[in-house]
């Protein structure tokens, strides 16, 4: 088999305490247990309690991963977690999961592919063993579909069942991931889907979930924290600061950007983004924003070399050291006729 | 360095403004215009500096600098 080196090492399940048998959806439905076996092969799922939360289940699946995989979960170098029914937009699930097995020196982040997330997260584990950006990462599926099910629609409400997986991804001698064959159709985007948008529901608007922060806690830990995380980037790319042309952190506060560049000892030369003055703050958009406006502007040379930096919710943060593309033809502007 | 002197040191480089116009009685906020970012920046030195971890629930407690000076030096927040 083709492959880089990077094998599955541990495995770990979770599934949980409540056992539902087709009878028991039979109770809302006009089906019956012989029905729904026929057409689907099912006989039985487990669903969850309340107190058997997506984090709960993911952690317990990840520490016997970890535990099977003969590591500790220190050695864990990112956390990868997929899943549909994590029903909060922020933080990723993957931060209080790696928070919960112990791997607080990980990497962070949830991915978002349905039921074909498990094999895009061993790709993206793969990968990262091969760039050696890891030595294990973790990569956890986990779903509590009961909650986003209809009980009463006959179509799907005996399908799906709650429950996590985990498995460690580590270095190998032999390859262990063969190379991914993955695809998209979204010509077929509302085959299956959530049934609203969470737009829908903003008629309640106490209801609606909004962005809530502790600023200060936020500034103190990006603006004195993520400078080691900078030069340790500086290091691993083998470069310093006196080698670069741009410095592009993430347009959290200009405040916070000011005390980093304090942190860093950049030269005058180096330009440094600070786009949230017209911009704001556009979470992950900022960073590439910010880099297509100083390309765009001659401010930053195409060819130049860069030091990315980008933190945030969870509380995650990651940066890279980049070579800058080819300037843009022209600058992010204000879409034409949008409304103002 | 005396406590107060250090943190001094630390206002005028969060806040510029010149150590020598500090006095125990300059207030963080009405005297030396320091915000709420400023006087985080303030901590997190004193931390670097002193070692002394001041949480935001004491800081808020304290509201000029020699207060903060025997926070720093008896641990306890003056009354």
């Amino acid at each position: 088999m083709r492959g880089v080196h990077a094998a599955i090492t541990g495995l770990g399940s979770y599934l949980p305490s409540i056992e539902v048998t087709n009878a028991m959806l039979c109770e809302k439905i006009d089906s019956s247990d012989e029905w729904i076996r026929s057409r689907t092969g099912i006989r039985t799922r487990y669903w969850a309690t309340p107190e058997e939360t997506v984090e709960h289940m993911a952690i317990e699946a990840a520490k016997d991963a970890i535990k099977h995989a003969g590591i500790t979960a220190s050695e864990v170098g990112c956390v990868v977690v997929s899943t549909v029914s994590h029903l909060r937009q922020f933080p990723s699930l993957a931060s209080g999961v790696a928070h919960g097995v112990g791997a607080d020196d990980a990497g962070a982040f949830d991915i978002s592919a349905g039921c074909a997330g498990f094999c895009y997260g061993l790709q993206l584990a793969s990968g990262m063993i091969a760039a050696q950006d890891a030595q294990h990462v973790l990569v956890i599926a986990v779903e509590r579909l009961s909650e986003l099910v209809d009980q009463e629609d006959r179509n799907t409400s005996f399908l799906f069942g709650d429950g996590a997986s985990a498995a460690v991804v580590s270095a190998s001698d032999e390859p262990g991931i063969g190379p991914v064959v993955w695809g998209s159709d979204g010509s077929q985007k509302d085959t299956i889907r959530q049934s609203v948008s969470w737009a829908d529901l903003q008629t309640d608007r106490d209801a609606w979930p909004v962005i809530t922060m502790d600023g200060r806690e936020v500034f103190r830990w990006a603006a004195y924290e993520m400078g080691p995380a900078a030069k340790k980037t500086l290091e691993r790319a083998g470069v310093t600061a006196q080698d670069l042309d741009a410095f592009i952190p993430h347009q959290a506060n200009l405040r916070i950007t000011d005390e980093l560049v304090k942190g860093l000892d950049l030269p005058e030369r180096v330009v440094v983004a600070r786009t949230i003055t017209e911009h704001g703050n556009t979470s992950a958009v900022s960073v590439p924003l910010a880099m297509h406006q100083l390309l765009a502007t001659g401010e930053a040379p195409a060819g130049g070399l860069a030091l990315l930096l980008s933190f945030g919710t969870g509380l995650v943060w990651a940066g890279q050291v980049v070579r800058l593309p080819p300037a843009p033809p022209k600058a992010p502007t204000k879409a034409e006729g949008a409304i103002a | 360095m005396t406590t107060l002197e250090t943190l001094r040191d630390i206002i005028e480089e969060v806040a510029e403004v010149p150590a020598g116009g500090i006095t125990p009685e300059s207030h963080f906020v009405d005297d030396l215009q320091l915000d709420s970012l400023a006087v985080v920046s303030l901590f997190v030195l004193v931390k670097r500096r002193i070692g002394v971890d001041v949480p935001d629930e004491i800081a808020d407690q304290l509201t000029t600098v020699g207060q903060a000076v025997a926070y720093l030096e008896q641990g306890v927040v003056p009354v």
